[in-house]
C-alpha cells in the first residue's frame, strides 16, 4: 500500500493507451504516526491501575458500657495476646500479653531495631505454631490475637508495615490502640 | 567483469497492518482510560501486600502530606460535589455565588481553610496550588474543618443515593509514609466522631517477599 506508485510513470513511458489508472493506494505512514501519538499519550494520561488499599476496620466506641465489655472480654486473652508497641526512629518492641499493668511477671522486652519486621514476623508465626497444636482443651481452638500500639513518635509507614505484616501473617484478629502509660514508661527506660 | 544487476527494490513497508493495530490500541485506550483526578499534593503511600483496590467512585479521600496538612477530595461527582458545598455555604454562611459552587466541581482535593475557602473558588486553576490555598484543612479539636466536610459530604452522599441505600461510600485515607502517627490517629478520630469505622488506606505495590 506504502509503495511507491511506480505503475503510472511506466505505463505512460509504454505509451499505452486509454484512461489513466490512478493508483487507490494510500500512504498510511502519516495515520500510523498519529495513531501512534494518540496511543502514547492516552497511555500516559490513564491511571491503568487503581491504588491499592487496605481495609480497616475499628470497633465501634460509643458507650462506657461497651468499652467497659471490651476489656472483659479481652482480659480473658492474655494467653492469646501479643503486642507490639511503634516507637519512634522505625523501633519496634514486641511482648506476649496485653498491658504491662496486667500482667504479673513483667515480660521481656525485646527491643528490635535492626531487622525489626522479621524477629516479630517470626515471633508471630512461632506463637502461632505454638497456638495451633496446643493440646489442651480449654485453651485450644484459640487465635494470636495482636494488639498493635504505635507511639506518637511514629510514622504512618511504620503502622502500614505492621498491618502489612498482619496481612502477611494471616493474623485474623488485631487492633490498633493507644500506647498505655505502662508501655510506654518502660519503653523508654529500655532504650536508656 | 560482467555487470551485477542489483534488482531495485521499493523500500516502503506495507503500512495497513501496523495501522490496524495502532488503531485498535488507541480505542483501547481511549475506552479504558481514567483521566488522573486534579489532587492538590502528591504523595507517596507507603507499600503492603493488600490485594483490594480503590473503587471507582463514591470515595472520598483524605489526603496527609510529609507534614502533617490534611486535605480533602471528593472523587467522581461533579453534582455530588455541588451539593456539598451548597450545603457547606448554608450551613458555615461562605457566602458564596452560584459560579463560585460550580468552580467547586472542578477541583479534586484541596487544603485550604473555610476562611479562605472563597478565595481559591475564585482563583484561577493554575493559581490553587499557590502557598496560601495549601495550608491544610485545620483538624484540631477546636476548629475541626475536616469533620464539617465529612460530615456534610457523608450526609450529601447519602440524599443522593437514598436513605435505604445498601451502599457505603469510601473512605481512603492517602497518607505520606513520613506523615506522623498522631495526625493519622487524629484523622481516625475525626472519622470515628462521623460514625465512621471502616475505611481504607491507600498504599502501593509491594512485592511479597
Amino acid at each position: 500500500m506504502a509503495e511507491l506508485d511506480t505503475s503510472a510513470k511506466g505505463g505512460h513511458g509504454k505509451g499505452r493507451k486509454g484512461p489513466k489508472k490512478q493508483s487507490t493506494r494510500i500512504d498510511l505512514t502519516p495515520m500510523v504516526d498519529l495513531a501512534f501519538l494518540l496511543v502514547t499519550f492516552f497511555m500516559l494520561t490513564t491511571t491503568f491501575s487503581k491504588p491499592q488499599v487496605m481495609d480497616i476496620v475499628m470497633p465501634v466506641k460509643d458507650k462506657e458500657q461497651q468499652e467497659e465489655q471490651q476489656i472483659n472480654q479481652t482480659e480473658l486473652r492474655q494467653s492469646e495476646a501479643m503486642t507490639v508497641i511503634i516507637g519512634g526512629g522505625d523501633t519496634l518492641v514486641y511482648y506476649f500479653g496485653l498491658d504491662t499493668a496486667k500482667l504479673s511477671v513483667i515480660p521481656e522486652f525485646k527491643p528490635t531495631n535492626k531487622g525489626a519486621y522479621e524477629s516479630i514476623r517470626k515471633a508471630i508465626t512461632d506463637k502461632q505454631l505454638e497456638l495451633e497444636n496446643d493440646d489442651d482443651p480449654k485453651t485450644k481452638k484459640i487465635n494470636l490475637f495482636v494488639v498493635i500500639k504505635p507511639s506518637d513518635f511514629s510514622s504512618y509507614q511504620n503502622l502500614v508495615d505492621v498491618l502489612d505484616m498482619m496481612n502477611f501473617t494471616e493474623v485474623k484478629k488485631y487492633a490498633i490502640v493507644d500506647v498505655a502509660e505502662s508501655d510506654l514508661s518502660i519503653y523508654n527506660n529500655r532504650k536508656k | 567483469m560482467p555487470k551485477v544487476k542489483i534488482p531495485r527494490k521499493s523500500t516502503s513497508v506495507d503500512m495497513t497492518a501496523m495501522c490496524d493495530v495502532s488503531f485498535l490500541l488507541l480505542t483501547f485506550f481511549i475506552l479504558t482510560t481514567q483521566f488522573k483526578p486534579d489532587e492538590a499534593v502528591t504523595v507517596q503511600t507507603p507499600g503492603s501486600i493488600s490485594k483490594s483496590k480503590l473503587p471507582d467512585v463514591d470515595v472520598f479521600t483524605i489526603t496527609v502530606d510529609s507534614a502533617g496538612r490534611a486535605y480533602f477530595g471528593i472523587y467522581n461527582h461533579e453534582g455530588l460535589k455541588k451539593t456539598v458545598i451548597s450545603a457547606m455555604n448554608d450551613a458555615y454562611s461562605l457566602d458564596l455565588t452560584q459560579e463560585q459552587i460550580n468552580a467547586f466541581g472542578k477541583i479534586g482535593s484541596f487544603g485550604t481553610s473555610l476562611s479562605n475557602f472563597k478565595n481559591l473558588l475564585n482563583a484561577e486553576s493554575y493559581e490553587r496550588k499557590n502557598k496560601e490555598f495549601m495550608g491544610g484543612i485545620p483538624i484540631d479539636t477546636a476548629n475541626n474543618e475536616l469533620g464539617k466536610w465529612v460530615t456534610n459530604s457523608l450526609d450529601a452522599w447519602y440524599i443522593m443515593q437514598g436513605v435505604t441505600t445498601k451502599k457505603v461510600p469510601s473512605v481512603a485515607i492517602k497518607g505520606h509514609k513520613k506523615a506522623g502517627y498522631p495526625v493519622i490517629k487524629r484523622i481516625i478520630a475525626i472519622l470515628q466522631e462521623e460514625n465512621l469505622n471502616k475505611f481504607k488506606f491507600v498504599t502501593e505495590l509491594k512485592a511479597k517477599n
